[in-house]
Formats: C-alpha cells, structure tokens, sequence
C-alpha cells in the first residue's frame, strides 16, 4: 500500500469510523493495527518518542502496521518533519478535526504519499438539510423533507448526534419509514444522543470504543450528568430484562410502577410517552441483538450504583472519578480493567512514620512523657 | 476468633498478600481472617489475582502463633496493614473478634455470618495498647486447591529473569495488564517470551519440570505475585495450571519465619486474553551471520554519556576491519559518536560493515537489564533483528541462564 499517512476529519466521527472499519476488513486486515493516544503518556517528550518509534519501526510479525492516532498530537510540527520518512509497510492514521492552518495539514497536502479525508460542512441550514437526507438514507430510514429540516433542527450542527437520531429513529420504526410525530417524540438533544451511542458501545462489548467515547463525553459533560444517564439506561434495561424482553410488557410494567410511585399523572403520562415510543425499544434491542443474558443489565444496575457513591466521594477528583467510571464499564463489558489506562492522579504519599497514628484510635494509651 | 501471634509474622503474612488489594477501592478490599483449630488462613480476593496465606500454629518456646478460639473476619486490608504496622516494637500481639449486638433479641436476629464487630489488635505485653478496626464475621472467599505443580523452580532465578524479561512486556502506553507472557517448560527448562512488536525478550533457565507446560499468562498481574514471592533460594515456587478457560495459574511457595514457625503462601492469577503474535516462527526464521562480544561496562558508559533513553533513535556501525561498533547519538551522523571495542568478531561469510538505526530506549533498557560482564551481539543484516545476549556468561564460555533481547531495526 502506498499510502504511508491519512487524517480522517473526525467531525464526523461515524463515518470516519466506518471509513476506518472498512480498511481494516478489506484491504488491510492482514496487518497489525494498534492505537495511540497521546493522553495515554506521562509527558509530550515521552508521547513524542513513542510515536516516532512506532512510526519508524516496522513489525517483525506482519506485513505491515497501522498506527491509529486518536486525536491530533500536540507536537504535530514534529510530525510534519519526518512525513516524507515514513517507511513503507507502515500507515499513520489520525483521527482528529482538521486544523487547516496546521503544517502537518500543508505538508501532508502536498505529499502523493498522504490522503486528507474531510467530511461534509453543514454550518448552514440547508446543507445541514440535505445531510440529514443523504444520511437517512444510508442508514435506511425514510424521511421526507419536512423530518429532515426538524432533526437538522432538533440536532444541532453535530454530525455524529444527527447521526445518532436516525439510528435510533431506525431502531424505533417497523419499516424505516418515520412520520413527523416519530421524530419529535424520539430525537432528542446533543447529550442524549451521545449517550445513545456510548451505551451501545457497552451492550455490544466493543471495548476499546466504549472507553472512547467515555473519554470524549468526559470533554464536554460533568461526570455526575453521565453517571445520572448512566443510571437511567440501567433501569431501563433492567426493566426490559424483567419482562424478559418484551416491551408492551416492559411499558406496562414502568406504567405500574409509576403509579406505585404515586408519580403526578401528568408526569406518569409524559415518561409513558417517552417509554413507548425509543427507550424501552431501544434497550430491548440492544439487550436482544447482544445476546447477553437476563441477568446482565442488573450487574450493570450494580456498577451503576457503585459509580453513584463514587461520584459523591470523589466529587472534586475528576480524573480519580474518570478512571473509577473507566473501570465501571470495564467490568460491565465482563473485563476488569479498561484497554488504555489513563495517568493516575498524583497523590502525594504521607510520610510513612506518621502512618497509623492519626488513623486509629489507641485504646487506653498511656499518656506519653514529657 | 481469637489468635495471639508474633505480631513480625503477622505482618509477614499481610505483606505477602497485600498486592492484591485494590488501592482503587481501598476501603472496600477486604483481607479474610479464618482461624482454624492448627492454622491462620488470611486471603484476599483481587479483580484478577487472589492470594492466600496459610500461617500454622507452633506453641513451642517462642509462642509463635497460638490459637486459642476459631472463627472468621474480614477487616478493610489497608486499615489492618496500617494497623499491623502502628503496632511496630511490640513482640506479640493478641487478634480477637468481639461482635457487636445491640440488645438480646437483635442478637438472635441477626445471622452469625452477617454480624458485625470489632477486631482488636492488642499488645500481649502492654495489654491496654492496641487498635480496633470494624469488621464483619465472614470470610472471603477464595480458593485455592492443593498444590500438584508443573514445575518447581529456584525463587531467586524464578524473580530475577521474570523481572527482566518483562523489558519487552506491553507498550509503553498500553496496560501491562493485556501484555502476555509466553511461559513454556519441558525437559528441565523454562523459558519465558515477551514482546511488544518492537523488540522480543526471551529468557530461559533450569527448573525441576513435572509435567510439560505451555501458557499466556498476563505478565502485570503475575508480576504483583512473583513480586510477593521470598527471595529466598531455598524456598521454590511452584507453578500450577488449571485445565479450563481462561487459564488459570497458581503459584505456591513455603513460608518460614526465622526458622522457628512454617505456612504457606498461596496465588491464583486468571488469564485476560490469549492475544499472542508467533514469536517462534519469527526467531526460526532468523540467520546470524555475524557476531562478537562487548563489554558491558564500555556499553553502559556510552548510553550514559548520551543520555540515550529520551531519543527516538541510536544509530550503530559495525566495522569489520577495525572490529569496533560506532555509536552516534542519533541518526544525523554529524552528532556526537564514540567506539566500542567488539572482541572475537567473526563472520561467517565474507567480512562486510554493517549500519542500522535501532531505538535508543530499547538499547538503553536492554543494556541495563544486561547480567554478565560481557554482551554477545549477533547480526543477519541491516534490516533484520538484532540480538543481545544477556545473560550472565560464566568461565567455561557457558551461562546458568539465558536472557535474549531482538531488536526491530528501523526501516
């Protein structure tokens, strides 16, 4: 393969994703792929060395060697450098927003070795528009294009939550077709999208995405609002698991249960709405096509609750909090740790003589001479 | 539950099961205390490594461990070391669990296993001294068969050469934790494999094997048990295998306390994945033609002068007509170079200079895990591996055990 360096615009994620997917299935799959993230490492001069050293030296054990670069290095003029110098058998994948004015961008534009794959600009409405209608498409939901304008308009200028409403909207509908009233009922904001796609990414176990899009919904929300989805996602599968499946069962049952929680009707009716329409669908269908068993959204409910403590422990400590939530859905997915770790927060050790004496009571000590 | 013990043993034995409590959650990692009528098991249960200590009664003379109630705790195991430890200079110490009730009719309520207490910690000489952490009657649950090993083998070695060999363990920015070891043994030998896809540790060494072995095991995680392990040679380890999936090892090993009191330490390490490359196939395929011998020393003190170990890349030059290997700093050959003297060079066809780019932390870590005075460097060619042999070279030209690194040269 010729190709020696590719920046795929991860603005939209998904695509870049699937576009990375393809070549590891089709053309590349004979060789070694691994993954390289920056935040991994203690230092830049640390990260820097390691990403020269994978870059320059090929594998003894395959034909070749993917360096798969999450998010653009913070020495990237380094990069740039030695472009040219990337030896063949080896590709340099990153996955980041273009940076336009950036050398490795220029350097890399005018190398025949180099390939920039940008994705689509939906800053004004009507490419938004016709996003949504492209995208519906390959995903298999039909909408017409008074749907299209409302989920451009509902979703903001995120490809990846666009992306994330017709998957869903697909989930919800028999046939792929989804009338107005779908729409408004099931889209939903930003946030929620993204924890749509997070969850999905625990249920069907894909581990070193799950820790991703952790990683990046810690960029943009609190801890807490992740945890408090989180928790929810849990009860809903939980409920679904309880009607082994079956969702008329399932949005009987939350009715039932509103009413023993002497919820207000006027709540009882909206969360109905809401249930009947994506969140039991879409938890009975992810619990169903994982092939978990039964018993699994409980253990989820288990860490859920855990990650509810932890959060009120360590409210202060969010990198603490980060690496307690990456271990949560570690053993949610049936490992104990995460893939990567993240660097440890640096607590400063008590000095070891004064250890014990603060912490435990001495039972009837004898006063100490003076 | 009642037991009075030299409180250094006790220690001893909380030492050798401290790597698997979770310093994560420390408040949840329980150490589980059961006192039987001839013993004092303590366990502790980690994510993917538990351990057991098995401490057995000995009354003569020095009162050793002396058990005078049997019963089962289990103590937040950071709060009992630190406990443990608070009590330093004291000789012996008195362990005994006092359950909590409030009233009569709660205390018939409550079920045994669930009642919780204090376990006091108490100096038997000062007796009012002592410390007094809450704790519930219940054991945790390990277990742990009897050993019937694949192999027993020296403790010092067994260490020594697992530390070392873990040099190519993982990449630096991935968990050790997925990083397999390859640990094989047949006839009466051992031999451990690490890689991570740059460079491949091979180290191998003499062990009494009893059944023929081949497993992945994940190298962090037995590195916490070999790191509990005495360093004592008299005191082996032995290596067990489960037969089902994932592998699970155990490892046992005795455990004496100045010669005067005996137990046994006890580890159980589970497999995360089996992701392996064949590092065998690769090691096959390799023909050295050239090889010679440098001083270990002379090598240490170049890296040093370097400060190779923040570089990317060293570049080496053999020169066959003035038997010496050529250093620079880096690839830009206008930086700084120094000679090494290369002793019995030989070629196995024609002589010929040999140039390769080789990552400098691989030589600076490969160098410093070195055990003899003398380092075998053998060649193929620019582009194929490397190899170093490290190990530690005795007078008549053999060594006890081996420890080989390959290096990956850039392209």
């Amino acid at each position: 393969m010729e190709r020696r360096f590719w920046w795929l615009d991860s603005t939209d994620w998904n695509l870049a994703w699937a576009k990375l997917q393809a070549v590891k299935e089709k053309q590349l799959s004979e060789w070694e792929w691994m993954s390289w993230d920056e935040d991994d490492f203690s230092s830049a001069k640390e990260a820097e060395v390691s990403l020269l050293r994978e870059i320059g030296i090929p594998s003894p054990f395959s034909d070749g060697k993917v360096v798969c670069c999450q998010g653009l290095p913070t020495f990237h003029k380094k990069i740039a450098k030695v472009l040219k110098d990337i030896p063949e058998g080896i590709l340099l994948v990153i996955m980041a927003p273009f940076s336009k004015t950036s050398s490795l961008y220029l350097k890399a534009k005018k190398l025949h070795s180099c390939r920039l794959d940008e994705c689509e600009d939906i800053s004004s409405m009507n490419s938004r528009v016709e996003f949504v209608g492209k995208r519906a498409e390959k995903i298999g939901v039909r909408l017409d294009k008074e749907c299209c304008y409302i989920v451009a308009e509902l979703c903001g200028k995120s490809h990846d939550s666009i992306t994330n409403e017709l998957k869903k909207l697909h989930a919800c509908s028999e046939d792929g077709v989804v009338s107005r009233a779908d729409v408004m009922q099931v889209c939903s904001a930003e946030g929620e999208a993204v924890i749509f796609e997070f969850t999905s990414k625990i249920v069907a176990g894909e581990r070193e995405q799950a820790h991703e899009w952790l990683r990046r919904l810690m960029l943009t929300m609190a801890p807490q609002a992740i945890v408090g989805w989180l928790c929810a996602w849990a009860r809903s599968l939980c409920l679904v698991a309880s009607c082994r499946g079956d969702v008329e069962n399932t949005v009987k049952l939350a009715g039932q249960l509103l009413k023993l929680e002497k919820v207000d009707d006027k709540r009882a009716r909206c969360v109905q709405m809401y249930a009947k329409t994506g969140r039991f669908y879409h938890a009975a269908r992810e619990l169903n096509m994982s092939g978990r068993p039964l018993s699994w959204p409980f253990v989820v409910m288990m860490e859920c609750h855990r990650l509810e403590l932890a959060t009120r422990w360590m409210a202060k400590n969010k990198d603490g909090l980060e690496l307690e939530m990456h271990r949560a859905i570690g053993r949610m997915m049936g490992t104990s740790e995460r893939l990567r770790p993240i660097p440890l927060p640096v607590v400063e050790e008590e000095p070891k003589e004064q250890r014990g004496s603060k912490k435990y009571e001495v039972i009837n000590a004898k006063p100490q001479d003076h | 539950m009642k037991f009075e013990i030299f409180r250094d043993y006790f220690e001893l034995g909380l030492q050798r099961i401290s790597a698997a409590l979770d310093s994560n959650h420390e408040l949840a990692s329980l150490v589980g205390i059961k006192v039987t009528k001839d013993a004092v098991v303590m366990s502790v249960q980690g994510d993917n490594l538990a351990c057991q200590v098995k401490l057995d009664a000995k009354e003569d003379g020095d009162k050793i461990l002396k058990i005078k109630e049997p019963g089962s705790a289990s103590v937040p195991g950071k709060m009992l070391i630190d406990a443990v430890s608070s009590l330093e200079g004291k000789a012996s110490v008195s362990v005994e669990f006092e359950p909590i009730t409030e009233t009569a009719e709660k205390a018939e309520e409550d079920d045994d296993e669930k009642s919780s207490g204090l376990l006091s910690i108490q100096s038997i000489e000062k007796k009012p001294e002592g410390v007094s952490l809450a704790c519930v009657a219940r054991d945790v649950n390990v277990k742990i068969p009897d050993p019937d090993p694949s192999l027993v083998m020296d403790s010092t070695n067994f260490k020594e050469y697992y530390k070392k060999v873990g040099v190519s363990a993982g990449k630096a920015n991935m968990a050790a934790m997925y990083a397999n070891v390859s640990i094989t043994a047949e006839g009466d030998s051992v031999a451990m494999v690490t890689t991570n896809s740059q460079q491949i540790s091979r180290s191998e060494f003499k062990a009494d094997v009893k059944k023929k072995l081949s497993a992945l095991l994940p190298y962090e995680i037995l590195a916490k048990a070999v790191g509990m392990l005495s360093s004592d040679p008299k005191d082996a380890v032995s290596l067990q295998l489960s037969d089902n999936q994932p592998v699970v090892a155990f490892l046992y090993q005795p455990l004496s306390f100045l010669k005067k009191a005996n137990g046994e330490a006890r580890y159980k390490v589970t497999s995360i994945s089996d992701a392996f490359p064949n590092v065998e196939r690769v090691l096959k395929k390799l023909n050295f033609m050239v090889w010679g011998r440098i001083n270990r020393q002379a090598m240490e003190k170049v890296m040093k002068s370097f400060d190779l170990f923040d570089q990317v890349r060293t570049r080496m030059e053999l020169s066959a007509s003035n038997s010496e290997i050529g250093l620079y700093k880096d690839a830009d050959k206008g930086k700084a170079k120094r000679y090494i003297p290369v002793a019995d060079l030989t070629y196995e066809e024609g002589e010929q200079d040999l140039e390769m780019d080789i990552s400098s932390r691989h030589l600076s870590q490969g160098i410093s895990s070195a055990m003899g005075d003398d380092i075998i460097l053998r060649l193929s060619g620019a582009s194929t591996m490397a190899k170093l042999e490290l190990g530690a070279i005795q007078e008549d030209g053999k060594s006890e055990g081996s420890l080989d690194l390959y290096f990956q040269p850039f392209k």
